[in-house]
């Protein structure tokens, strides 16, 4: 089933994205990985050591056991003072073990917590820093699933893997030793078959790996669908469309099922197979172990031997030995499908930190003391190549001036507003504020400058004050307050349940569209900017309320360069200039008395308007 | 947890099976330390070289067999687990649906995207963790101590206090583990809400500069998020230590008793030993189980998220079609009964009481003409399409209402305009219109039915929304407009793009219809979004469309051609009432009587006007060409006669033509075939917009400031006045 969530080979930018090309090897991945453990590395080798020790009294203790099993000979044989001094020496090493174990799993509990929270800080940073384009052509879905669950699984499987892989070659190392210690050619046999598991598992590890990144993948599309439909709800109810959704919901889920289905069932395979090759060597030690037994004892009884070389004691410690030696190999395989899935976690999160920026702004000025001069030169844009918008765009505002854009829905004029904010960048041409081209300043500042209000509002969880003191976060209570009579929201504010300390709901449910407009103009009116940008900034709003907002606005326009996308002409006939655009052009410029004497376009708007209002 | 084990259904018996092979895998491996104690007590003494081999080979066969009955009960739980989780996904995603607006605006989109993606995929570990590893556990626990009580009772003691102790320090450390891991959940919530926002308002926060306030935001939240697993993870981590401590003393004294018993020879060596590996298979389970209870202690939080969207049931309960409701509504029936009774039929322009623009008519109550037959007799056939009836309604945690009541009547093919200030509950009036809440006072009808007596379907079905905020989704233009009628085909999207203004630039783009929209329709301008929006209700072929200030967007010469358009649709599937008009001339009458002496199958164009509205030259002034929209229609010839010369032929197209003719004294039904006209509520903010609607509706805070005509308003309502003031243009700022 194709589904209608894959990547367009469309969208602008960012085909590194589709997973063939996402290869990042897995090196570097490991890399990146590390350098983000960096600040915690006296911690991680403190945990390492503590793990060393923890292996190290763990792998004592099947050899004490041992020893006290031949102090038990036997009815009236049992060696007391050798038996209790085994006793001991055990209690010891699990107090031991107790505490190593206990400390280094907090610590390293700790490193990976840090290292998740560094991981998406950055992802999160970076989506500040990328080409808005970037964000306007991934889903949010998607990039959200990255940053809460893919960062997740680089924690839970890079980190706890590696200490688990650690801990393994300790683990196994350690048993070696001993085994060699106890009997060379049991030893050997044991050290040779155990490894077996691993190529079985490596294999069933490779399969997994591909397995688990469609996985990965078919959730993420699912986590698509969810934050369109979820996010949209209220539409989706409007047009009864919950079924359509749920059928296409179960689309997703059944795909997703398929590939989970698979994934969990070979990853699960490397646990059954190491445990038949556990029993196998299990047995091969017990034979081996109980003929040397034999053996030893035949040597006694017929004089060769002094004692016994290898006793029942040492049978119980080889098995047990055998046992310990096993289990690293048998949790490598799940550390290691653990690992990838991680990997692949890793990457996708990667290429959120490593998407593209915005071009590097070290050591540009900052754009200060604005006047308010605003001029474009030859400036040409499309979102698409084959859709060519703006093509030649030229204007020059002087300081103060009030510039309204006029044109039918479609002819560019919110794309005008990207490109004055710099939200994209203009592909031929300049534009400059006071004469410095926009791209040679930092775009903070060229932004700080504006004061923008959309017609899509964007409200935050959090009070009514926090979201007008957003532009300017030290402001008062009074300020804010003046700011919302400013923008005709104080009446209802006061009226909310608590006030400007009413929370506002992440989508800002509880709220109209109007008021959310109100809110967002209020943001306005607090930081006052030198230059204005309203877009249809009171499109929701009624207007009788319009009116007192436009005379506020008309008051702070004073000295203020401004630039009005508005479809009332009635409120920009006072403007200095009338730019009416169609399909990305100025077709055509002038005052509205002077356009309304042309007779053109805009004439036959105006009178359109009036003709039908 | 234990509240979705239900979704496991279908998989009972393989939730039974795999458990059970488990089991016997479990006594497989049991069987080891008595064959170890065999050998170390009997063999070796004896010196019984091929009784080693042989157990040996015993060893090796339990190991293969538990082999294949591992990888068999490892798919059943792949296959189970996922069956699971994917019917609890769907059946999440399905409730969610079933939500409300109050139920949405509770637990917000981000917190039910994460229970229906990562919090059920928890549950999913855990159940599959659960048959693969989780009984294990139990089944050598206790197999264990069974064969510890057979070699020694005093030894089975101990293990039986050692299970007990592990056990309760499992339990105290999984509850402390699992609040823990429940404020994980939340502040990862939190962490998921800072990042959305943050993608949506990007330009916002660009705009402000305000990105190094949003990164110390997000990093303390994440910040914090590390911190609270910091400290889950200080009682989590001893969970291994502790179980392996535990143990290990009963090693210990299991060795130190063991030392007398053996001395006094109650116990072998090899009893020693069997009990002894008993213990690190005891062990080693639990350690499985120990880590498992982590995942599982997750899976338990997740699975109470889960259970909460679950358990909340919407407060909107929709009834079940049934077949009596659901049929009528609005249909037009055939109205060659009408003379018994008419209560199948239904024609306009019959006035009712209290009905204040209608009043102008009420002389054509009786229905003039003698095509038309005794209404009055019958109750009145003229029904309206929507009333409210002293409508209240208070959002959750409001204080004050939100609309109080709120009553009018609005008839089919009728328009109401609803205007007034932001917050004055315009929308909050078309989200109880189309039951997206319920009022809390009063009573909302359509076609004289309680909306609350509508199965979800018909109700959907009667009404299409233009929401205020004009969303798309992901897909092509042809997908979004079949949002609200799947099989909608070609020629009807173009019909409805055609009204909604949008044919233009639909066909402009290179793939038409199969042109993909981005998520959100990023790739438009909110003008298109918006025409888009109003095609997709168009597409749905509504008997009433409501209009939440869906022209917001769009300029003033397109907003214009939009409500045009609308109103010809309007009058296209409607059927009207002709009333005298004075300005026909003689001669024009005469032609219509002329064309109705021939009764024949007239093909051609006939003239509408609006339900009520007398069809002069007078009142509709200006706006004629509006007013009377010529349409195609085909009259059967067997309706002819009683249409008493009714019907006229006329070419309207031509714009020299001479005005339409209308037919005096004369009302019609029309069958069947065409639905009962599109009756619209425009919500707007710009009355000049409302000029032309049979009601107007001002809300001021919640409550009815004026209920009129334009005309009527514009005398008699002050707020009106003042919106209108307010909104023509400059020249009347020095008015007041």
């Amino acid at each position: 089933m194709k589904s209608p969530y894959k990547k367009l080979s469309s969208l602008p930018q960012n085909e590194s994205e589709t997973p063939d090309k996402a290869a990042m090897p897995s090196k570097k991945v490991f890399r990146r990985i590390v350098g983000y453990m960096r600040p915690h590395l006296w911690l991680m080798l403190f945990a390492l050591l503590l793990t060393m020790g923890q292996v190290a009294a763990t792998l004592a203790v099947p050899a004490f056991i041992g020893r006290a099993l031949d102090a038990l000979a036997g009815e009236g044989g049992v060696e007391t003072a050798k038996l209790l001094a085994s006793i001991g020496v055990l209690g010891a090493l699990t107090a031991a073990v107790f505490v190593c174990q206990w400390l280094s799993s907090i610590f390293q509990n700790r490193i990976s917590f840090y290292t998740v929270r560094d991981v998406r800080i950055d992802a999160f940073k970076k989506l500040n820093r990328v080409p808005i384009a970037y964000i306007d052509s991934h889903q949010n879905g998607d990039i959200m699933s990255r940053i809460s669950n893919d960062a997740e699984q680089v924690s839970d499987g890079l980190i706890q893997g590696f200490t688990q892989l650690f801990t393994g070659v300790v683990t196994a190392a350690g048993t070696i030793v001993f085994m060699l210690m106890l009997n060379v050619p049991i030893a050997v046999v044991v050290i040779i078959i155990t490894p077996l598991s691993l190529t079985v598992a490596w294999g069933l590890a490779k399969i997994t790996y591909t397995l688990h990144r469609k996985r990965a993948e078919k959730l993420g599309e699912l986590c698509g669908l969810c934050e369109e439909y979820l996010g949209n709800q209220k539409v989706v109810k409007a047009f009864n469309y919950e079924a359509e959704a749920e059928k296409r919901f179960n689309v997703l889920n059944l795909g997703l099922k398929k590939f989970w289905l698979k994934s969990m069932f070979v990853s699960s395979l490397t646990n059954p197979v190491t445990r038949l090759l556990n029993a196998i060597v299990y047995a091969v030690v017990a034979v081996m172990g109980a003929l040397a037994v034999i053996e030893a004892n035949a040597a006694v009884a017929a004089g060769t031997a002094a004692a016994a070389a290898f006793t029942i004691g040492s049978l119980s410690a080889m098995l047990a030995y055998a046992h310990q030696y096993a289990k690293p190999f048998n949790e490598i395989t799940g550390v290691v499908t653990e690992l990838q899935s991680a990997f692949a976690a890793a990457r996708r999160v990667f290429s959120v930190i490593d998407a593209e920026e915005e071009s590097g702004e070290a050591g540009m000025a900052e754009l200060k003391d604005v006047k308010g001069a605003v001029s474009a030169q030859g400036v040409a844009f499309s979102y698409s190549p084959e859709k060519p918008l703006i093509k030649n765009f030229n204007i020059a505002v002087f300081p103060g001036q009030k510039i309204a854009i006029v044109g039918p829905t479609g002819c560019g004029k919110t794309t005008l507003i990207n490109l004055l904010m710099r939200f994209y960048d203009v592909q031929k041409g300049v534009i400059a504020v006071d004469e410095t081209d926009i791209k040679a300043v930092t775009r903070g500042s060229l932004r700080r400058n504006y004061g923008m209000v959309l017609q899509e509002t964007w409200l935050f969880e959090g009070t009514v004050h926090d979201n007008i003191a957003y532009g300017k976060s030290d402001a008062t209570r009074d300020e804010v307050i003046a700011a919302a009579r400013q923008a005709r929201c104080n009446g209802f504010i006061k009226r909310l349940p608590e006030g400007y300390d009413t929370m506002i709901t992440s989508d800002g449910a509880n709220l109209s569209h109007g008021q959310k407009q109100l809110i967002c103009i209020a943001r306005i009116m607090l930081t006052l900017p030198a230059m204005l940008i309203l877009d249809e900034a009171t499109s929701s709003i009624d207007t009788r309320t319009e009116k007192r907002v436009q005379t506020a606005f008309s008051r702070i326009m004073q000295g203020r360069t401004s630039f009005i996308i508005a479809h009332r002409l009635s409120t920009i006939q006072d403007a200095d200039a009338i730019l009416v655009m169609n399909d990305g052009d100025i077709i055509e410029t002038g005052t509205h008395t002077e356009l309304l004497a042309a007779g053109g376009f805009y004439a036959n708007l105006y009178h359109s308007q009036n003709l039908y209002t | 947890m234990l509240k979705l084990t239900r979704y496991l259904k279908g998989y009972g018996l393989i939730t039974v099976i795999a458990p059970l092979l488990k089991l016997l895998e479990a006594l497989f491996e049991l069987a080891i330390p008595l064959i170890v104690r065999h050998i170390a007590d009997v063999l070796i003494p004896a010196g019984d070289m091929k009784g080693v081999y042989l157990w040996g080979g015993a060893m090796l066969g339990l190991g293969a067999a538990g082999f294949t009955l591992a990888i068999i009960s490892q798919y059943l739980a792949a296959h189970s687990s996922l069956g699971y989780g994917t019917n609890l996904r769907r059946d999440l995603y399905r409730h969610v649906n079933r939500f409300g607006y109050a139920e949405l605006d509770k637990f917000g989109t981000a917190s039910l995207i994460t229970r229906i993606t990562d919090d059920i995929r928890q549950t999913q570990i855990g159940v599959s963790q659960f048959i693969r590893l989780v009984l294990r556990a139990p089944f050598i626990l206790i197999g264990a101590i069974v064969m510890a009580i057979i070699l020694d009772p005093v030894s089975g003691l101990i293990f039986i206090g050692v299970s007990i102790a592990i056990g309760t320090a499992l339990y105290f450390i999984m509850r402390r583990s699992g609040k823990f891991y429940r404020v994980i959940q939340q502040q990862l919530d939190g962490v998921a809400l800072l990042t959305r926002e943050n993608l949506t308002g990007t330009r916002v926060v660009r705009a402000f500069s305000r990105q190094d306030e949003e990164n110390a935001d997000f990093t303390k939240a994440a910040g914090k998020l590390a911190k609270t697993g910091e400290k889950a993870g200080v009682i989590s981590s001893l969970l291994n230590p502790l179980t392996y401590v535990l143990i290990n003393i009963a090693v210990l004294a299991i060795l130190f008793l063991g030392g007398s018993a053996v001395n006094s020879g109650d116990l072998a060596r090899g009893d020693i030993l069997a009990l002894v590996n008993y213990l690190s298979q005891i062990l080693l389970a639990l350690v499985v189980f120990a880590n498992l209870l982590i995942t599982f202690s997750k899976a338990g939080a997740s699975a109470r998220r889960i259970n909460e969207v679950l358990e909340t049931e919407p407060i909107l309960r929709f009834p079940e079609e049934s077949e009596g409701l659901a049929v009528d509504s609005g249909q037009w029936t055939v109205d060659s009964k009408a003379d018994e009774g008419g209560a199948d039929c239904k024609t306009v322009g019959v006035a009712v009481p209290g009905d204040p623009q209608l009043k102008s008519n009420t002389r054509s109550g009786g229905s003039p003409g003698t095509a038309t037959p005794t209404k009055t007799s019958s109750p009145s056939p003229l029904t309206p399409k929507i009333s409210l009836r002293s409508v209240s309604f208070a959002y959750p945690g409001d204080a004050e209402d939100d609309l109080s009541d709120i009553s009018f009547d609005l008839h089919p093919g009728q328009t109401l305009g609803v205007i007034g200030s932001t917050g004055s509950g315009k929308t909050t009036l078309v989200n109880l219109i189309c039951r997206f809440y319920d009022a809390r006072d009063g009573r909302i009808e359509i076609d004289r039915r309680d909306i609350k007596s509508y199965p979800k379907d018909t109700l959907s079905a009667l009404i299409g929304v233009v929401p205020q905020s004009a969303v798309l989704f992901y897909g092509s233009v042809r997908e979004n407009m079949q949002l609200g009628k799947a099989d909608a085909s070609d020629t009807e999207i173009w019909e409805a793009l055609r009204t909604a203004q949008s044919e233009d630039f639909i066909k402009a783009l290179p793939q038409g219809l199969d042109t993909v929209i981005f998520q959100g329709g990023k790739n438009l301008s909110g003008g298109q979004r918006q025409r888009l929006t109003v095609a997709r209700a168009l597409v749905k072929n509504p008997e009433i469309l409501i209009l939440d200030d869906a022209s917001s967007a769009l300029d003033y010469a397109t907003d214009a051609a939009l409500r045009k358009a609308l109103r010809s649709r309007q009058f296209s599937v409607g059927s009207f009432q002709l009333l005298e008009d004075d300005s026909l001339t003689k001669n024009e009458k005469r032609k219509t009587h002329d064309a109705a002496a021939k009764p024949q199958k007239y093909t051609g164009r006939i003239f509408l006007t609006k339900a009520g509205s007398k069809a002069t030259r007078e009142n509709v002034g200006g706006d004629f060409e509006q007013q009377l929209v010529g349409v195609d229609l085909q009259i059967d010839p067997k309706t002819t006669p009683k249409a008493d010369g009714s019907i006229c032929k006329s070419t309207p197209t031509d714009n020299n033509a001479p005005h339409p003719s209308i037919i005096p004294n004369s009302s019609f039904l029309i069958p069947n075939s065409p639905p009962s006209p599109l009756t619209v509520i425009m919500v707007s903010q710009r009355a000049a917009s409302l000029k032309g609607a049979d009601l107007i509706l001002v809300l001021e805070d919640g409550k009815c400031a004026g209920l009129g005509t334009y005309a009527e308003l514009r005398e008699g309502c002050e707020i009106f006045k003042e919106i209108c003031v307010s909104q023509e243009g400059g020249s009347t700022k020095n008015e007041k």
